[in-house]
C-alpha cells in the first residue's frame, strides 16, 4: 500500500505525541491491571434512589468510579449500568465526540486472576481482548492533559459491559446510541488488540445460538451432544458463495454435565458472516429451515435464539476520518490492517455517525490465559487515539 | 478500657481512608515524611506490579508515599534490578549497617530499613502479594494520619466480626494464628487476642515506635512487635484495618510448623523477661519434623536462630543519622 498523502492533520503530531505519552507508562499499567483482576461479571447492585436495581458488572462499576478519579468533569451510567465519562470541550453547542469500549472478557464468570508485568509486558488473560481498550480510554483524560490538548466539543467516554456473550450484549451499544440527548460528530471504538487495525466497514453479521433440548412428547429426544453433532454437520454442507465473501463459523459448542448421563441439553453458538445483506439473509433461512427440519425429523425440540444481527456498511475508505487513521499510522511507523469489523461499528455507521475501530496495544496469544500486551505499545496507539480525536474536534467528520 | 471498646474503636475498614486527598493534607499539615518498604527475598514475579501500582496512585496521582524502597535479603533472581528500574530506592540487606553482625530474615530487613528510610511514617508491605492494590498502603497510613495518637497498624484481610451488629462474619485468623498465637495471646496478653490476624506481614507505624523496640530477624518478629507496642504503650496506641482480600503465596503445614516454633520461641522469651513465666531448663533450638521419604519417615532438624537485634536507636550509626529528631510523629 502506498502511503497516502496527509489531508486532515491540522498540527497534531502522533510520533511526537507518542514519545511524550511515554511518561504515562505507570497510568497505563495501573489502569490495565486494576480493570484486569476485576471482574467482568455482573452482579445486582441497587440503586441510589431505592426505585429499583440494576444489572451491571463489577468492571463496569470500577470503570465509572476510575474515569472520575482520573478527573473526568461527570460521569454517570446509563440505565443498563453502562458507565459515561464527560470531559467538557471549551464550546458547549458542539455535538460531542464519542469513544466507545467494551468492557467484556470471554474470562467471565471469572474466578480470580492476577496479572502479572515484567520489563515489557502485562501479562493476564483477557488483557488484549480487551482490557487494553478499555484501560487506554481511562487513560484519555490524562493524556490530553499530557498532551495539552484542549477540546472544543466534549468528549464521552462510555464503557459497554457483557457485549461478548450476554444474548444481546452488543444491542447495548445500539440502545445507548438510540438514546443519546445529542448525536456524536464522530467516535472511535477503542480495542485491546492490534495497534494497526483500521475498521472502517462492516460486514454483515448473525451471531445464533442453536439450542437442542429433548421432547417430552418425543421420550425425550436421546443425546443432545449427538443432536448438536448433527446441526453442526448440517451446517458445514451449507453451500457457500465465495462471492459474495460468507462463511458460518462455529464458535461454541457447550452441552452435558456428567461423564455417564446423555446430554439433556446441547448448544451451538455461531456466527455467520457476510458482506452482503441479501447472502446473510439467504443463509440465515437455510440454517433456520434445517433446525425446523430437525425438529421434525428426529423429534428434538430445537430452536434457533439470533443474539445478535449487524448489517454491512461503510463508512468509505475515502472519508476523511479513515484517511486521518491511516495517515496517523504511517506517521507511527505502522502499515495498517484494514478489515470489517463484526461488532458494534454498524451501530454507528447507520445512524450516520462517522465512526473507525481502532486497536490501541500489541500483543500475543489473544484469547488465551497467558495473553500479553507490551506496554511501550500503548505509546503509539494513545497517540493515534489522542490525534484521532482531535481530527475529529477540528472538523474531518462535520463535512457532509 | 474494656476489650470491647478497643475493637469498636481503633478497627477500621480500608474504605474509610479512600479520601487520598485529605490523607495527603493531613499529611502536609503535619509536616510528615511517609516510607513505604518492602522486604524481599525472590520476589521478581510480582515486585514491579506492587512498585508500579503503589507508586502510580500514591506518589504521583496523590503524594501520601515520599519514597518506596526495596530491603533485599540477597534475591538470586531480578528482584533488585527490576525494582531499581521501577523507581525503588533498592538496598541490599548486608549493605546496610557494614559494622553490625550480618544476618537473613525478614526481620532484619525491617530493622535494617530504619537505617535508611526517611520516613517519620512507615509502611511495610510483604512483596508477594498478588493482588496488590494502592488500599494496602493508604488503609495502613490512612489511621496514623487522621488520629495522631495512633503509633501502629496492622492489617487484617477479612471481615471477621460484628463491625456491624447486623452481620457477623466468621474469624480470619490462619493456622498459626488460630492455633498458636491467639490461644497464646489468650493465656497472657487478652488485649492483644483482638488483634484479628497477627501475623498479617503488612503493618505502618510511627518511627519513634519502630526504633524503640527490638526484631526478631526471622520468624516472630510480627508477634513481637505486637508485644513490645502493647507492653510499651497499651493498646490505645493501635489499630487495625480490614484490607479485604490479600492472595499471596501459600505455605505448607510443614512450614507454618517451623514458624510456629519460632513465634513461640519469641513468645516465650517476652514472657520471661516479662516475669510471667519462669523456664527452669533451657529451650531447644532446633524443630523436629517428620517427612516421609520413600516409604519410611525421615527425621528432619531445622535450627531456627533466634537472634534479635536491639532499639535501633541505641546503635550509634542510627544515632549518629537520627539523633536529633523534632519529635514529630516519630
Amino acid at each position: 500500500m502506498n502511503e497516502p498523502k496527509p489531508n486532515t492533520m491540522k498540527g497534531a503530531d502522533p510520533k511526537a505525541y507518542a514519545e511524550r505519552l511515554a511518561s504515562l507508562r505507570d497510568l497505563i499499567i495501573g489502569n490495565v491491571v486494576f480493570l484486569g483482576e476485576i471482574p467482568a461479571s455482573a452482579v445486582t447492585f441497587q440503586s441510589d434512589d431505592q426505585a429499583g436495581s440494576v444489572d451491571y458488572s463489577l468492571r463496569a462499576k470500577f470503570f465509572g468510579e476510575r474515569l472520575l478519579e482520573l478527573g473526568v468533569d461527570e460521569c454517570s451510567s446509563d440505565d443498563q449500568g453502562n458507565p459515561v465519562g464527560i470531559v467538557k470541550g471549551r464550546d458547549p453547542s458542539l455535538p460531542p465526540i464519542l469513544v466507545a469500549t467494551e468492557l467484556d472478557s470471554l474470562f467471565d464468570p471469572a474466578r480470580e486472576y492476577h496479572y502479572s508485568l515484567d520489563e515489557e509486558w502485562i501479562r493476564g488473560p483477557g488483557i488484549l481482548d480487551n482490557v487494553a481498550g478499555a484501560a487506554a480510554a481511562l487513560c484519555l483524560p490524562e493524556v490530553f492533559r499530557a498532551l495539552d490538548i484542549r477540546l472544543d466539543s466534549d468528549l464521552l467516554i462510555a464503557g459497554f459491559a457483557g457485549t461478548m456473550r450476554k444474548k444481546h450484549g452488543i444491542a447495548a451499544v445500539d440502545y445507548f446510541l438510540a438514546n443519546l440527548d445529542r448525536k456524536p460528530r464522530g467516535a472511535l471504538v477503542l480495542k485491546g488488540g492490534e495497534f494497526g487495525r483500521l475498521n472502517y466497514y462492516t460486514e454483515a453479521v448473525v451471531r445464533a445460538d442453536i439450542v437442542c433440548a429433548g421432547r417430552p412428547d418425543s421420550g425425550g429426544g436421546g443425546n443432545m451432544i449427538v443432536a448438536a453433532t448433527g446441526i453442526i454437520d448440517s451446517l458445514l454442507a451449507i453451500r457457500l458463495p465465495q462471492k459474495p465473501r460468507t462463511e458460518i463459523v462455529i464458535g461454541r459448542v457447550e452441552g452435558g454435565y456428567k461423564y455417564g448421563e446423555p446430554a439433556a441439553a446441547a448448544l451451538v453458538g455461531i456466527e455467520v458472516r457476510s458482506t452482503s445483506n441479501t447472502e446473510i439473509n439467504r443463509v440465515l433461512e437455510r440454517i433456520t429451515s434445517l433446525v425446523e427440519r430437525m425438529r421434525y425429523e428426529q423429534g428434538v425440540d430445537v430452536r434457533i435464539e439470533i443474539t445478535a444481527q449487524l448489517g454491512a456498511a461503510s463508512l468509505g475508505f475515502e472519508h476523511p476520518l479513515t484517511r486521518s487513521a491511516i495517515t496517523m499510522l504511517y506517521a507511527l511507523g505502522r502499515e495498517p490492517r484494514i478489515y470489517p469489523s463484526v461488532s458494534e461499528l454498524i451501530y454507528f455507521l447507520e445512524r450516520s455517525i462517522p465512526a473507525v475501530t481502532i486497536g490501541v496495544a500489541n500483543g500475543e496469544d489473544k484469547h488465551q490465559e497467558k495473553a500479553k500486551v507490551k506496554v511501550d505499545s500503548f505509546y503509539p496507539g494513545l497517540a493515534q487515539t489522542a490525534a484521532l480525536i482531535q481530527a475529529i474536534d477540528e472538523g474531518v467528520c462535520d463535512a457532509g | 478500657m474494656p476489650a470491647k471498646d478497643w475493637l469498636t474503636g481503633n478497627t477500621y475498614h480500608h474504605s474509610a481512608f479512600r479520601d487520598l486527598e485529605r490523607l495527603v493534607e493531613e499529611k502536609r499539615a503535619r509536616n510528615l515524611k511517609v516510607s513505604l518498604c518492602f522486604p524481599t527475598l525472590n520476589e521478581e514475579a510480582t515486585i514491579a506490579k506492587e512498585i508500579v501500582l503503589i507508586g502510580s496512585e500514591l506518589q504521583k496521582r496523590f503524594p501520601l508515599i515520599d519514597e518506596i524502597a526495596v530491603i533485599d535479603s540477597g534475591s538470586k533472581d531480578r528482584t533488585r534490578e527490576i525494582a531499581a528500574e521501577y523507581g525503588a530506592k533498592v538496598f541490599l540487606a548486608e549493605d546496610i549497617l557494614p559494622e553490625q553482625p550480618k544476618y537473613r530474615g525478614k526481620g532484619e530487613n525491617l530493622w535494617k530499613a530504619l537505617y535508611v528510610l526517611e520516613g517519620d511514617l512507615i509502611c511495610y508491605i510483604d512483596a508477594d502479594i498478588k493482588n496488590i492494590h494502592p488500599r494496602f498502603a493508604y488503609g495502613l497510613l490512612g489511621p496514623l494520619l487522621v488520629r495522631p495518637e495512633l503509633r501502629f497498624v496492622k492489617a487484617f484481610y477479612e471481615r471477621p466480626i460484628a463491625l456491624d451488629p447486623q452481620e457477623l462474619k466468621r474469624s480470619g485468623g490462619g493456622r498459626v494464628t488460630e492455633l498458636v498465637i491467639r490461644p497464646l495471646f489468650s493465656l497472657f496478653y487478652p488485649e492483644l487476642a483482638q488483634i484479628i490476624q497477627p501475623l498479617s506481614g503488612e503493618y505502618a507505624g510511627t518511627r519513634d515506635v519502630f526504633e524503640s523496640i527490638s526484631f526478631p530477624i526471622g520468624y516472630g518478629v510480627e508477634t513481637s512487635l505486637l508485644i513490645d507496642i502493647f507492653v510499651n504503650r497499651g493498646m490505645d496506641v493501635m489499630a487495625q484495618v480490614d484490607l479485604d482480600r490479600r492472595v499471596h503465596r501459600n505455605q505448607s503445614t510443614l512450614a507454618l510448623g517451623r514458624m510456629a516454633f519460632g513465634i513461640m520461641e519469641t513468645f516465650f522469651r517476652r514472657l520471661e523477661a516479662a516475669g510471667k513465666v519462669r523456664f527452669d531448663t533451657r529451650l531447644f533450638r532446633e524443630m523436629i519434623q517428620f517427612e516421609l521419604e520413600g516409604g519410611s519417615y525421615r527425621r528432619h532438624a531445622y535450627p531456627i536462630e533466634m537472634v534479635e537485634r536491639p532499639p535501633i536507636r541505641t546503635v550509634p550509626e542510627y544515632a549518629l543519622r537520627f539523633g536529633a529528631r523534632d519529635g514529630k510523629a516519630g
